[in-house]
């Protein structure tokens, strides 16, 4: 309350407002956001709750002035921040269109002209004459997005409406944002939580977290991004000196069994290489990886014909997808190294969009003794179709698999 | 379509926003403005349409409500004047018609500037959504208690035909006294309206306020002779205005002149200066309120 006055008095002297610094408690809702959008382009910006996706539009629009940096815009900006915003509840809705449409910045004979349309967009029928507090959520939903998306926009920033309403209205709405986008006058600035959505109408994306800008760039890529940041996280940590990875870019011990393995053969590096030797902890579904894990047999045991086992644990805790090594099978020798760099190839990587631990257990010939167990994290997998449609789900592998469609007996069954 | 979609594209302008551009009390801002408001007038008349309307849909009375608390007042002043209890000197024309002219007057200051003191506030639904000249919501606000204000003169008609009072041909002048009047309102409110947004005390305690500001101005007695009385005429920037105007409808010569022209151009600073800072301090307003 006080810093407002503050500013106001600061403004209001012609002083510099000294808003590019901070005060107690206050924080930077968006920081270091940049983003250019040409005409006709559509921008789509995700990110979870309380990102600053709103301030920034608020930005866009005009109606907060940022204390650092500058955002330039060309046109006539309309924003649907908040449909209906505006709207009288005592009054009907034919006279909430003409107000809305004023504050929105359109004459008396621009919305008389474009009266009948908006009308038909709502679909409110009979309503028309009833004041909108006796309306139903949807219908006055529809009203508010008939009139805004009636006005002729440069710039059109909508702000997650399209999650109200019907099926049908949403189909309605988005048809007529393509619609504009196709006119290429338009630019739409669009944020939503529903993916789908943003992948159909934005050709580009930005997601925001805490204030940041974590991504920027085609909005499958975006999305995919915004799907791995939404997934639980596993936080299971052991102690730090033990969980520090040897390598650069190398994977940390995060949960250990312990009084179940003997530490017979310590691990002293697990990291994940791409097809040209780079070690990252991303990567993408179609690649091939390979899991490297780095030993020494510590004790005097000689581990004949045992077991090496490399599996892949996603955030759901299910071992999707793993390897098992016989010692002197696959052209491995049946003693295994005193110390080593082993690897193991998945061509192609094949798993659905996660963040993996990897599991990786040393065995005797029996299989019951462990030598060494533990899992090592964080390895973060995209593929690109993000699935959000219910009874649509993502196995966790997508192996490589060949297709063949015959159509041979389709064209018999034609002549027949 | 096409036409003025063309048209349209030709007065393109960009605008950029950055922390600092809106600052200070150039010449470009009041052009600025000035042009916002004129191009935002069917807007603010929307705005007065939708709150009248809305004021007095589901009411019995309807625009009755809009004379109501002059009519109050009126009476009970009448009644105690009457029967003793309050000692007030004698008016050269009836008293009721003497206070209800007074209490329009004043009405016209005191509903104009609760109404614009709440407008922002009122509205922070729009104000913190979407981007227009928030100066209509202050100005359409001002315009009710305008509406109220011509009601009343229609009463105020009635009841000098039941007294017989002839007003003076000076009452033409009387919209020259009106207008610094309605700047000076609008000028507070302007101020109000933001100090509103930020500390909501400022709208509570305005009708209290009021209240008592009505009984140091001259509107149901009148003006003062006696010192130390008569500074109420002098110091009080609203006296003027109430003076003037019972002036020229019933005397036919003004009073108080010299002070109605220091008031007048008072109300115009006032005016001015207050719709800068309003215009200034909007995106902060649409941070907090």
């Amino acid at each position: 309350m006080w810093y407002g006055f503050h500013d106001i008095l600061r403004d209001t002297a012609g002083l510099r407002s000294q808003s590019d610094r901070l005060r107690r408690k206050e924080f930077w809702a968006v920081d270091d956001v940049s983003f250019e959008l040409k005409k006709g382009e559509t921008l789509g910006i995700i990110g979870p709750n309380g990102a600053g996706k709103t301030t920034l539009l608020k930005m866009l629009n005009g109606i907060i002035i940022p204390d650092k940096g500058n955002l330039r815009i060309k046109g006539r900006v309309g924003a649907l921040i908040q449909i209906g915003a505006g709207f009288h509840p005592q009054l009907t809705g034919r006279e909430n269109i003409y107000i809305n449409g004023a504050i929105l910045g359109m004459g008396k004979r621009e919305i008389d002209k474009k009266f009948d349309a908006i009308v038909e967009f709502a679909d409110i029928g009979d309503f028309l004459d009833t004041p909108v507090k006796h309306y139903s959520s949807g219908m006055f939903v529809r009203l508010g997005f008939a009139v805004a998306i009636h006005c002729e926009l440069d710039i059109l920033v909508v702000d997650e409406i399209l999650a109200v309403g019907d099926t049908a209205f949403r189909r309605k709405s988005s048809e007529r944002m393509k619609e504009l986008i196709m006119d290429g006058n338009t630019s739409i600035i669009l944020v939503s939580h529903n993916m789908q959505t943003v992948e159909a109408i934005a050709d580009r994306a930005i997601l925001l977290n805490g204030g940041k800008m974590l991504y920027s760039g085609n909005v499958n890529d975006v999305v995919a991004e915004y799907d791995l940041l939404m997934r639980p996280r596993h936080r299971e940590r052991v102690g730090a000196s033990q969980g520090a990875p040897l390598k650069k870019g190398g994977l940390e011990l995060v949960k250990k069994y312990d009084g179940y393995a003997g530490d017979e053969v310590s691990i002293r590096g697990v990291w994940l290489e791409s097809a040209d030797g780079e070690c990252r902890t991303r990567f993408s579904s179609n690649e091939d990886v390979a899991v490297c894990v780095s030993y020494k047999n510590c004790s005097n045991i000689t581990i004949q014909h045992g077991f090496v086992w490399v599996t892949f644990i996603n955030e759901y805790n299910v071992n999707c997808m793993g390897a098992r090594l016989r010692l002197g099978e696959h052209g491995t020798p049946s003693i295994l190294p005193e110390s080593c760099i082993l690897r193991v190839w998945f061509r192609p990587l094949q798993l659905a969009t996660s963040n993996y631990k990897i599991a990786i257990h040393f065995f005797d010939k029996t299989f019951l003794v462990p030598y060494s167990t533990g899992h090592y994290g964080y390895v973060k997998v995209v593929n690109d179709i993000p699935t959000i449609t219910p009874g649509v789900k993502s196995p966790v592998c997508w192996p490589p698999c060949e297709w063949n469609l015959d159509t041979s007996l389709g064209k018999e069954d034609r002549k027949t | 379509m096409e036409t003025s979609r063309a048209e349209y594209t030709k007065h393109i302008q960009e605008v950029v926003y950055t922390p600092d551009a809106h600052l200070g009390f150039g010449w470009h801002v009041w052009r600025e403005m000035a042009r916002e408001l004129i191009q935002s007038r069917e807007l603010m008349w929307r705005l007065f349409l939708r709150d009248l309307s809305a004021r007095y849909r589901q009411s019995v009375f309807g625009y009755v409500w809009a004379v109501m608390p002059a009519i109050v007042t009126v009476v009970t002043f009448t009644y105690l004047k009457s029967s003793g209890t309050l000692p007030i000197g004698e008016t050269n024309i009836p008293y009721p018609a003497y206070v209800l002219l007074g209490m329009s007057v004043w009405q016209l200051f005191a509903t104009g500037l609760t109404r614009t003191t709440q407008s922002l506030v009122q509205a922070r639904d729009i104000i913190t959504k979407i981007n227009f000249a928030r100066e209509t919501l202050v100005l359409a606000a001002f315009g009710e208690s305008i509406f109220n204000f011509l009601i009343r003169i229609v009463l105020i008609g009635v009841v000098f035909a039941w007294f017989r009072v002839v007003p003076a041909w000076t009452i033409i002048f009387v919209p020259f006294v009106l207008i610094p009047l309605a700047l000076m309102t609008v000028g507070f409110g302007f101020i109000l309206s933001i100090a509103n947004g930020v500390f909501r005390d400022i709208g509570n305690s305005l009708t209290l306020v009021l209240t008592f500001a009505m009984f140091l101005t001259p509107v149901i007695y009148p003006p003062p002779t006696q010192w130390p009385k008569v500074l109420i005429n002098y110091l009080n920037p609203i006296s003027p205005f109430i003076i003037a105007t019972r002036d020229l409808i019933t005397k036919g010569t003004l009073s108080q002149p010299d002070e109605l022209l220091w008031v007048s151009v008072f109300s115009l600073i006032v005016f001015l200066v207050a719709w800068r800072i309003f215009h200034l301090a909007m995106p902060r307003i649409a941070e907090r309120v």
